[in-house]
């Protein structure tokens, strides 16, 4: 799989198949080809893109940390379908 | 005895001149310096200094000066509320282009609905005026402006969907009789549109006899009084919280979104006829696989002439996203979906900022705005916050002051924000002229105007239109036109603009 984690704090955004573009532009970010989704708050200098990763398997964006290595549980992360 | 060139009279018996369709810059020059039409150059003195071939406006002293562009920035208050406790799920709110003011209702914590008028100010405040109590056991309002100074306004009542017509006066608005459009609304927001072509209304709500379903409803206005058409089945499910309406005065349809299944949301497209509506068949474009968590705003966007579908994304870890759509015949076709907000993201809505040529997105708090191209977004690079102070809001853009009123609940009280998205706003629309040499402020120099050939161009495409761009520039494209290039250094003023 792919993520998608912020260069701040590395917190993981999003996570997609591995076969999946990602296309990190200046100004956005473009999944899919032919395009299926912009990412219009992310770019290529606030995000990274991991690959070949193994997600935790109750993965959703902004539970974990990941830093190119370990996945980290977000202690401040609450579940936003039980709100 | 009229002159031809090739059969085709070019000056007539009376010596005049037909069939012209261009003539070359040298031409229209000496023609301009001879003082023939009217056109050329003209003196006027500067208010400020204006450097050869600037763009210049008129100013109301009979001055000019060069075009002048001003950004605000995105700014938000919380202002006043109209009412005390409240119901902590979505309010409604419309804006009333007869007065210059919004209307606003909302459900109070002792299922009573009530609806105000208010007034806009200066910076980021609003003044209501007295409220109305509609209705008792009542709740999930809904508004729509349908001109004239006239609303309708849809609420639930003792789980039966009910309709009436508000009537603005001032800073006062008072309704007709309550008319019962279906005998179940549950407590679902029953979206209403106005479909300015048909002068109806319709209003979505549920069918609780068979074929049970959610359902469209046209409904007849006459003064303040309504009555409704026969319903329609949109789909077997009930009304959920991501079903929303509008109406897209292009083509001149009904735009409706409605869950369709467990994993799939579906657009619709309505033809209104006397007091029927005709459905489209259902295209499923499944933004998101939850089920009525997800919640959805449909906007019709008047610049863009394009309907905005913001949502919730079930698929996407809840993230704020929005989807642009076009009618064509009766499909609702939308574009790749574009994140806004890449976190969890509730209470998501959106209002046309038109001035300038925007949208205004929210989402729990944030609010950003967007320039809508023909299948995607382009979003500001800020999201502005306007903390905890205002959720489940009716948005209401008034032109006018350029601002946003977000009507919605501030924790179990009423709460009200108001703001602007980041917009810019130019005086090029007052043009008069470009100016032939550098004129210092307060000194007189000659402007080329209207029919005139100014020479003070650099780098033009010869042959191309021009327009005045918001920062006075020359550009290829825009929506205030000016001359042609008859070079890279010469443009021909073909444009008046008196």
């Amino acid at each position: 799989m792919k993520t998608i984690t912020r260069n701040d704090n590395n917190i993981s955004l999003f996570l997609f198949a591995d076969d999946k573009v990602i296309d990190l532009q200046a100004d956005r970010v473009v999944i899919g080809d032919p395009e299926e989704l912009i990412i219009a708050d992310c770019n290529s200098s606030n995000v990274t893109v991991h690959e070949n990763v193994t997600e935790p398997d109750d993965w959703f964006g902004w539970k974990y940390f990941y830093d190119g290595t370990t996945w980290t549980l977000n202690p401040d992360w609450v579940d936003p379908r039980e709100e | 005895m009229a002159f031809q060139i090739n059969t085709t009279e070019v000056i007539s018996d009376s010596i005049g001149l037909n069939n012209i369709a261009s003539v070359d810059a040298t031409t229209a020059a000496s023609i301009s310096a001879a003082g023939v039409g009217g056109g050329g150059t003209h003196t006027f003195t500067a208010d400020g200094a204006i450097s050869a071939g600037d763009v210049v406006v008129l100013n109301s002293d009979g001055t000019v000066s060069t075009v002048t562009q001003t950004t605000t920035s995105a700014s938000d208050g919380s202002s006043n509320a109209i009412g005390g406790s409240i119901y902590n799920y979505w309010s409604t709110a419309c804006y009333d282009a007869n007065s210059g003011n919004v209307v606003g209702a909302y459900q109070d914590n002792g299922s009573r609905v009530y609806c105000a008028v208010g007034t806009v100010g200066t910076g980021n405040t609003v003044t209501w005026g007295t409220q109305l109590q509609v209705d008792t056991s009542s709740g999930t309002p809904s508004l729509v402006s349908i001109g004239g100074g006239k609303v309708v306004l849809t609420y639930s009542k003792s789980n039966q969907g009910y309709a009436r017509v508000g009537t603005v006066s001032g800073t006062g608005i008072s309704f007709g009789s309550a008319y019962q459009f279906t005998s179940y609304a549950g407590n679902s927001r029953c979206p209403v549109a106005y479909d300015v072509n048909a002068d109806k209304i319709v209003i979505l709500g549920n069918i609780v006899s068979s074929p049970f379903g959610k359902q469209c409803i046209v409904g007849s206005i006459s003064g303040t009084t309504l009555s409704f058409g026969s319903a329609v089945l949109i789909n077997s499910r009930s009304l959920e919280n991501c079903d929303q309406i509008t109406y897209d005065p292009v083509s001149q349809k009904i735009a409706i979104v409605a869950q369709s299944s467990n994993s799939a949301v579906s657009s619709y497209v309505g033809t209104v006829s006397g007091t029927s509506i005709t459905l489209g068949s259902a295209n499923s474009f499944n933004p998101g696989a939850g089920g009525s968590l997800r919640n959805g705003a449909l906007l019709y966007d008047p610049t863009s002439q394009k309907i905005l579908y913001s949502y919730s994304d079930d698929n996407n870890s809840n993230y704020a996203t929005t989807k642009v759509g076009s009618i064509s015949g009766t499909t609702l076709s939308f574009g790749s979906g574009v994140v806004w907000r890449s976190a969890s993201s509730s209470n998501i809505t959106s209002v046309e900022f038109t001035n300038a040529g925007k949208v205004a997105f929210f989402a729990g708090g944030y609010y950003i705005g967007g320039t809508v191209g023909s299948t995607s977004v382009t979003f500001d690079s800020t999201l502005n916050y306007v903390g905890n102070t205002v959720s489940y809001p009716g948005l209401a853009y008034v032109p006018a002051k350029n601002k946003v009123v977000a009507n919605g609940a501030n924790g179990l009280f009423h709460g009200v924000e108001v703001f602007n998205i980041e917009y810019s706003s130019t005086d090029n629309e007052t043009w008069i002229g470009i100016s032939t040499e550098a004129i210092s402020d307060t000194a007189t120099g000659a402007i080329t105007v209207f029919t005139g050939v100014n020479e003070q161009q650099t780098g033009l495409t010869t042959g191309s239109k021009y327009y005045v761009a918001g920062d006075g520039s020359l550009a290829t494209s825009g929506s205030v036109p000016i001359g042609r290039a008859l070079s890279a250094t010469k443009l021909l003023i073909d444009e008046g603009n008196a």
